[in-house]
């Protein structure tokens, strides 16, 4: 069944699909891994490219006979009274719990697909958020332009051929020769419907071009750049200031704090990695609260070029990653460095991503990984760490902002950025959003619940990487009081 | 030459008419082509009601069958026609042909092969704009665009088919074929109709687009129609054409349910969406008729373009006089019965809400400037309406 979704994965990587960004960077593919109801199911979302756009939908029933699986979208702002009938998944062929299912979006912005299963034990709904959002350009395959170009000369030539005869010979009696001056006036007509012709695909050209030029400016979306900047705060140390312009046309609504935070950043040092920061700004004391200027302390990081990442989720349920670069100088502005750490969730690790199966940290814990440090692309996976103590004891896992795991993955070449957990991709706190707009929030799931954690130290990540290269992978977690950042490096082909 | 009077009837005052040939009624083909791109502006408009009450469709979708069948019937029959007359050739029929690469068909047949051969491309083109765009996202669009021209060429095709028998047919074997020039100019005016939907709300009717669109778009056919046909009152025939099919489907559709299939839904609508109202088209019409049957029976450069500006101030003076209070009248409660379907047409993705029932625009409403730059328009395409229509009455192949 693996295989299949993998199949599944990797046309829909043929198709083109995998675009730029959705709430993460370059990584638009949703996984879920969660319960409806009694069920415990495992969800792919592959959004569309372009909005309106068809996003491909692969439901996993883990355990339990299934009768039905039915899927429905949601939009933001109409909920389920504003949704369609839901969709049947269909039962893929040779399978017996592996269902699939189309559906439409719409609109741009905050969706989330209802995911119903029906069988004996009962039913159940699983609520998986997504992002609606433009992240596709779609370049025409050098065959497909030949196959155009060949038709439309075609077309152009047939109709400059019938516009000649039928000046030529269309007012002629039946039978009547054609005159010499007749013939001279189908040439005629054929120079001026060519020279027509030439002028309305130059016209066709040009409102192609525009509609292009509207669709990458207006409609795709890019990953929004964030405005940062390094300056002293009142006791004299550095401090990071963060700001964007919110693009209203897309989500307008005030940034809600997830695991607590309204904002997760996300420092990498560039380009060997060997530096990873998990901050947590806060909105400017004296901003309103619907203000983008964020600050931070600054913690010790070593100088050198950071790719920087912002996560921050809407009231509608839309997320997004800001992204930019930051240099830190060997002394930010001359000051002296911060001691501390300014959050007690912040997190800072100095060491460089291994290629190892195993990291032992000096807080006496070990975390191994539990999958190959090669893979294909697009090869929908499951990356299991555990953590013990060194000896091999099992570690006790405490809750580090509200889960028991966190994965962030990034390529070398910072095109691609996703912030998982052993949920999966979506934003639990959008999933909550949405289970509250319907008086249902029995429907979210609970931020430890059985997906969360295990009752052994591992840890499981439903994720597929979407292009090959370089990709690093620290692991977030807490245990003993202490929170462990470990990275790892893998392959992928 | 032989004079007319040795002519039968269903023969030809041409040099093959001392062949002796029979008397020959309107092909079945010219019926055939005629009819089928009916199905094209039915179609569109039923199309268009797809997308507002259920929204989801597929290629397959009855209303997109309807709109291709309008194509590939006409196209099928025009191109067994051209290898009919290149390969088989009947005396007769293939006398009245003309020759492209070699080939050999009526002009008609020609168009409406071109316009098959567009419609045809379209389909692909669209598949690759909705994937590199967005389903959908503007309706005019270069894909749908293509599409339209590849259907106006097919009905115009049809027309110069039917056109081409009646101008050489005999006086009493032509009934036939002067009856489906008027179908035929009919079907031109809806697909004019459906294609400016967007522009020709009720709520758009006080604007200047409105009337500026209206202008620019709406005479051709109907003039061409006065000037070609042998029937009298020509253009008001073709209105009341364009008219009683769109109140036909704003009867019908209703009654059929439907229910949205896409989210968001603003609109939790039941049944089909009617079209809009159709413009009470027929009062210009009787007007173009009107100055047509008194001014326009003889033909000449000056007195077309002068005819042309009387037409065009004509056409916008009484589309104005109808059109700005029986708009009034449309976004009025009283218009809120099955007859009318006033503010029934909004589909699922459609807010409701004040903005139904009011004038959009407010600040481009009808002025003076904008009514000479309407009028201005009307008499442009006017003066090629005639020229065209000139041109048509002559086709004899």
């Amino acid at each position: 069944m693996r295989a299949r979704i993998t199949k599944i994965v990797l046309f829909l990587a043929w198709l083109g699909v995998c675009g730029n960004v959705r709430a993460h960077v370059g990584s638009p593919t949703v996984f879920f891994q969660g319960l409806a109801g009694n069920y415990p199911i495992r969800v792919t979302i592959e959004p569309p490219g372009v909005v309106p756009g068809l996003a491909q939908i692969h439901v996993v029933v883990e355990s339990g006979e299934a009768k039905t699986v039915t899927v429905r979208p949601v939009r933001w702002d109409v909920g389920v009274k504003g949704s369609p009938s839901p969709d049947t998944a269909t039962l893929v062929p040779g399978e017996t719990n592996l269902f699939t299912a189309q559906l439409w979006l719409m609109a741009s912005g905050a969706y989330s697909v209802f995911v119903e299963v029906s069988g004996p034990r009962g039913d159940g709904t699983a609520i998986v958020p997504l992002n609606s959002i433009a992240t596709q350009r779609l370049m025409m395959t050098k065959g497909l332009a030949i196959l155009f170009a060949v038709v439309g000369s075609f077309i152009v030539v047939l109709l400059i051929s019938v516009v000649g005869a039928a000046i030529r010979e269309g007012r002629l009696e039946p039978g009547q020769e054609i005159s010499p001056l007749r013939r001279r006036r189908g040439w005629y007509g054929r120079a001026l419907a060519a020279t027509l012709l030439s002028a309305a695909l130059c016209l066709g050209k040009y409102w192609w071009d525009s509609v292009d030029k509207d669709y990458r400016f207006r409609r795709l979306y890019t990953p929004q750049s964030i405005q940062t900047e390094l300056k002293p705060n009142a006791a004299g140390n550095p401090e990071l200031e963060l700001s964007f312009v919110p693009r209203s046309r897309l989500d307008s609504t005030p940034l809600i704090p997830d695991h607590g935070r309204l904002m997760h950043l996300f420092l990498i040092r560039d380009p060997d990695g060997g530096v990873f920061a998990h901050l947590h700004p806060n909105r400017h004391p004296q901003e309103g609260k619907d203000a983008t200027l964020f600050t931070t302390r600054l913690p010790e990081l070593p100088a050198g070029h950071y790719k920087l990442y912002a996560d921050i989720t809407h009231e509608s349920g839309l997320t997004q990653t800001l992204t930019n670069d930051l240099t830190i100088p060997a002394s930010p502005s001359g000051l002296a460095a911060n001691q501390s750490l300014a959050e007690t969730d912040d997190a800072v690790s100095l060491a460089q991503p291994t290629v190892e199966s195993h990291i032992n940290f000096h807080e006496g814990f070990r975390l191994g990984r539990g999958f190959p440090d090669t893979f294909e692309a697009n090869q929908e996976t499951r990356l299991v760490f555990h953590l013990t103590t060194v000896s091999g004891a099992e570690a006790v896992l405490e809750p580090y902002l509200g889960m028991y795991g966190h994965l962030i993955i990034e390529n070398s070449d910072g095109t691609v950025f996703n912030h998982l957990h052993p949920l999966g991709s979506v934003s639990m706190v959008s999933q909550r959003q949405f289970a509250e707009r319907e008086k249902a929030g029995f429907l979210a799931n609970k931020p430890l619940d059985q997906y969360c954690t295990s009752a052994s130290t591992e840890l499981s990540f439903p994720y597929a990487f979407p292009k090959p290269g370089i990709y690093r992978l620290w692991l977030q977690t807490k245990t003993a009081g202490k929170i462990l950042t470990g990275g790892f490096q893998v392959s992928i082909k | 030459m032989s004079s007319q009077t040795d002519v039968l009837p269903g023969q030809f005052a041409t040099p093959v008419q001392s062949r002796v040939v029979k008397a020959v009624g309107l092909p079945w083909y010219c019926y055939a082509v005629a009819l089928a791109v009916a199905c094209v502006p039915i179609g569109a408009l039923w199309d268009i009601s797809w997308h507002l009450s259920i929204g989801r469709d597929s290629f397959w979708n009855p209303a997109h069958v309807m709109i291709y069948t309008g194509g590939t019937i006409p196209g099928f029959v025009c191109g067994w026609l051209v290898l009919k007359n290149t390969f088989w050739p009947d005396l007769l029929e293939s006398a009245a042909t003309v020759r492209v690469w070699g080939f050999r068909g009526p002009i008609g047949a020609w168009l409406v092969i071109w316009g098959a051969f567009m419609m045809l491309f379209s389909a692909p083109f669209d598949n690759w704009w909705h994937n590199a765009y967005g389903l959908d996202v503007q309706i005019i669009s270069p894909p749908h665009t293509i599409l339209a021209l590849g259907t106006y060429a097919t009905a115009i095709g049809a027309l110069l088919l039917v056109l081409s028998w009646q101008n050489r047919a005999a006086a009493d074997n032509r009934v036939a074929a002067n009856i489906l020039v008027l179908f035929a100019c009919g079907v031109l005016v809806s697909q004019v109709t459906v294609f400016i939907t967007e522009k020709s709300y009720p709520n758009a009717q006080h604007g200047e687009e409105f009337y500026g669109v209206c202008c620019r778009m709406l005479p051709l056919y109907l003039i061409i129609a006065a000037r070609v046909s042998q029937i009298k009152w020509a253009a008001t025939w073709v209105s009341l054409m364009y008219m009683l099919v769109r109140m036909a489907l704003i009867w019908i559709l209703p009654l059929f349910p439907a229910h949205p299939k896409l989210a968001p839904i603003y609109n939790p609508i039941t049944h089909m969406a009617p079209p809009p109202f159709p413009l009470l088209l027929v009062v210009p019409a009787f007007g173009i008729d009107l100055i047509m049957q008194t001014l326009g029976r003889q033909r000449g450069f000056w007195r077309d373009t002068g005819l042309a500006v009387l037409l065009g101030v004509t056409f916008f003076t009484l589309l104005l006089a109808v059109q700005w209070p029986f708009s009034n009248f449309m976004l009025s409660e009283a218009s809120r019965n099955a007859f009318f379907a006033g503010n029934a047409m909004w589909g699922y993705p459609d807010r409701l809400g004040d903005w139904c029932t009011q004038f959009w625009e407010s600040d481009k409403q009808l002025g003076l400037r904008s009514s000479m730059v309407a009028i201005a328009g009307g008499a442009v395409v006017s003066r090629i309406a005639l020229w065209f229509g000139n041109w048509l009455s002559e086709v004899k192949r």
